[in-house]
């Protein structure tokens, strides 16, 4: 029996159309939107290759084979610039034609030119700096302690490093994942509209079809049960097959911790069914309107956790920590980017217990609406 | 005038639908009124967010913070490394150097200590901090190996520090500030496809529903009359979109808008109005239910507004996104409100472009109506 009724609820709640393009085609189509701006954006703004430069050699400069040297070791194999050596002409018609970032003038004196502001003008103009800085101090410890130059010239030429980096994240670093975060949570929260059709469909005031169910020989709490069961399935395989397309299709980087990755999923699937339930039981108004209502609010929710504008998590984290805290979609995208940008687990493990707390106060609420109406 | 009637009969239901998009619509402008003008003219560096723990709380760690500020903005942290990797992650810092107890003494014994950065991966300003903090070090270790002490070290430091390279501008690209009404004009275009898809759709799918056109060919309606006054109120209804949506920025950008500016708009609004007009006579016509207008409206709305750079400039966006997305009308419409925006007199238009966009957008037009067209004779003769 139990069987034979969560089978039949999972074959009606997969056969609903509307609420299978809410749920599954909708966040994909989204993903894929969001791909589509976002897959190049970090390179563009963010991250800078081989910086083109053109190099214009005119007349001698007293130091002139030292800097050559020291061009020739940044623009190397693993160096940042690549340096054009070019007549003073091809070196404007480059740069007006933006092939250049910039033009290093190696004349009298090192000069740079360039056509705009930017980050990698700033590059270039640092390391030049840091050429001229060294060459500064040689001049200056040859006046005062000529004695110590040798040594001099060895430390500010030594091949190592003074700062070194440390790994910070496991997964990614681009702020943009966060959308995806968002859009995790707000397909399991759009999960609540199964959650609301299982509640109007056992709810006798609410639908034929839970007239119907209360008149056959199977218990109410049966019937709950495999609807909820079945409901969280349905949640399970959307979630699983959104994830595959983010993860594997679109190659976004939710890090690997994939066991994780699905138990939080699972229970951010539980808590989007019995947010809808609760709606389903507590609202007493028309389909749409509660239908309207519901997706307002989850869509609500899934703003201030940044599915529209990035980093509103973060703002509301820095002003209001308490609504991050409340808010089911907040908690849903922390609990993935902690995943993500932790080594440890505690972000996780509070995220997952909020959530499996957030499901039983909604179910709770649910269970005495629905107790208090029948008597 | 039954049909008439009725068609607006019918539109009444969808006002909150409308509703929602203006009110989506009004949200996203006020979180985008954020345009930022610079007037620094020549040479200025892009400075860089960054913090410094400074656990050796040495004069040497003071010393390296006030260097770095001097270019770059320096935020005060607390020493955690979640929160740290928080603020990365959240571009609230792009840097965070850490200084190491017993720093200054290991340079003064002449065998510094390794700091260490974190930073965003291979990001830009990160490699632009890295050489920063390497060159004060390296001069700072340099001249303590001269005899200096560290305070001596680090004030000489600071001298040929000041020693920077001589900067011109050639040619400089004068950067136009985007005026304040572009991002009305370009996120309009999603509001005006979504509505006009999502409201005149759904009329017309009702009138095309089997049992009510049987009712209505057996009725003694006359069908040319019939067909007249459909196509009427889609007219009227587009064009009262097209009014609705421009009249907010005439009142809102009245000071910064010149006429031209104004008609160009016009123009290029009106075009993207038969686009969306088009596409919801092709959807009204085929879809069954509402649930396929909403996946339309849903998919082509936000698909095409993501796609042509309404909600994310298309240079940001890789070549072959930036190639593909030529095949979207809606592409030439941002393009038509690129070369509009800023000219303050009709003659100062490149009209060869605009006329080019605004072409295109009609020829897409052209196209979606005969795709529909054909499409409503094919249903027809299956029909009968």
């Amino acid at each position: 029996m139990f069987f034979d009724l969560y089978r039949f609820r999972l074959k009606i709640l997969l056969k609903d159309k509307m609420l299978f393009f809410w749920t599954l085609i909708f966040p994909v189509m989204l993903g894929t939107f969001f791909w589509m701006a976002f897959s190049d954006i970090t390179k563009q703004t963010e991250q800078t290759g081989k910086i083109s430069v053109a190099l214009v050699k005119d007349g001698e400069y007293e130091n002139g084979e030292q800097f050559d040297a020291f061009l020739e070791q940044v623009s190397g194999k693993n160096g940042k610039l690549k340096l054009y050596r070019v007549s003073a002409d091809d070196a404007y018609e480059m740069l007006e034609a933006d092939d250049v970032c910039g033009i290093i003038n190696f004349s009298e004196n090192i000069s740079v030119e360039f056509k705009e502001n930017g980050i990698e003008q700033t590059i270039l103009k640092t390391m030049i700096d840091y050429y001229i800085q060294n060459e500064q101090i040689v001049m200056d410890v040859m006046k005062t302690s000529p004695q110590k130059l040798e040594n001099i010239v060895e430390k500010i030429s030594e091949d190592t490093t003074y700062n070194r980096e440390k790994k910070i994240v496991t997964g990614s670093m681009d702020v943009y994942v966060q959308y995806y975060f968002a859009l995790i949570a707000m397909t399991c929260l759009f999960g609540s509209s199964y959650g609301m059709k299982n509640a109007r469909d056992i709810e006798i005031s609410q639908s034929d079809v839970a007239k119907r169910r209360k008149m056959a020989p199977v218990g109410k709490s049966l019937n709950i049960i495999t609807d909820f069961l079945s409901a969280i399935t349905v949640q399970i395989i959307i979630f699983v097959l959104l994830f595959i397309y983010l993860a594997v299709f679109l190659g976004i980087s939710f890090g690997d911790r994939y066991v994780y990755i699905l138990i939080a999923g699972v229970v951010a699937g539980a808590v989007g069914v019995s947010y809808g339930y609760m709606l389903g039981i507590i609202l007493k108004c028309n389909e749409n309107l509660k239908d309207s209502l519901m997706r307002a609010t989850t869509l609500f929710m899934c703003f201030l956790s940044g599915l529209m504008i990035g980093n509103m998590k973060h703002v509301i984290e820095s002003n209001a920590p308490i609504i991050n805290k409340l808010n089911p979609a907040a908690v849903i995208s922390d609990s993935f980017y902690s995943l993500c940008i932790f080594d440890d687990m505690d972000m996780y493990v509070r995220c997952v217990i909020t959530m499996v707390l957030m499901s039983v106060l909604f179910l709770g609420v649910s269970a005495f609406k629905m107790r208090h109406d029948y008597s | 005038m039954a049909t008439f009637k009725t068609f607006f009969k019918i539109l009444k239901k969808y006002k909150l639908t409308m509703a929602i998009y203006v009110g989506i619509f009004m949200v996203v402008m006020i979180m985008n009124d954020n345009t930022e003008t610079n007037d620094i003219n020549g040479f200025y560096g892009e400075k860089t967010n960054f913090t410094v723990i400074n656990r050796d709380k040495s004069y040497l760690g003071d010393a390296i913070i006030d260097y770095l500020s001097e270019k770059n903005n320096y935020k005060k942290k607390d020493d955690n490394i979640k929160e740290l990797r928080n603020d990365l992650f959240y571009r609230d810092i792009y840097y965070v150097l850490i200084i190491p107890e017993g720093y200054e003494k290991s340079v003064k014994n002449g065998n510094p200590m390794e700091l260490e950065n974190m930073k965003v991966n291979s990001s830009a300003k990160g490699y632009c901090m890295d050489i920063e903090v390497e060159k004060f070090i390296r001069a700072v270790n340099a001249y303590v190996a001269a005899g200096e002490s560290v305070e001596g070290a680090v004030n000489r430091a600071k001298i040929v520090a000041a020693n920077e390279t001589k900067v011109s501008m050639v040619n400089m690209d004068m950067v136009e500030d985007v005026p304040v009404y572009y991002n009305y004009f370009t996120l309009i275009s999603y509001v005006i496809i979504s509505v006009i898809i999502g409201v005149v759709g759904p009329v017309l799918m009702c009138f095309g529903r089997t049992n009510i056109k049987k009712r209505i060919n057996c009725s003694s309606l006359n069908f040319r009359l019939y067909n007249m006054e459909l196509a009427f109120g889609v007219m009227l209804t587009s064009f009262a979109m097209w009014i609705i949506f421009n009249v907010p920025a005439w009142i809102i950008y009245y000071a910064e808008m010149s006429i031209a500016e104004i008609v160009m708009n016009l123009v290029n609004t009106f075009c993207l109005v038969l686009i969306s007009t088009g596409i919801a006579f092709l959807s009204g016509n085929i879809a069954k239910n509402s649930v396929t207008i909403t996946a339309i409206t849903n998919i082509l709305g936000l698909g095409m507004s993501f796609l042509s750079g309404v909600f994310v400039p298309l240079d940001v966006m890789s070549p072959t996104l930036r190639n593909v997305a030529k095949v979207v009308p809606v592409y030439w419409y941002v393009e038509a409100c690129d070369n509009i925006m800023g000219v303050k007199k009709f003659s100062d238009f490149d009209m060869q472009e605009l006329s080019a966009d605004f072409g295109i957008q009609i020829l897409f037009a052209i196209a979606i109506f005969g795709v529909a067209a054909v499409v409503i004779k094919k249903f027809r003769i299956k029909e009968n």
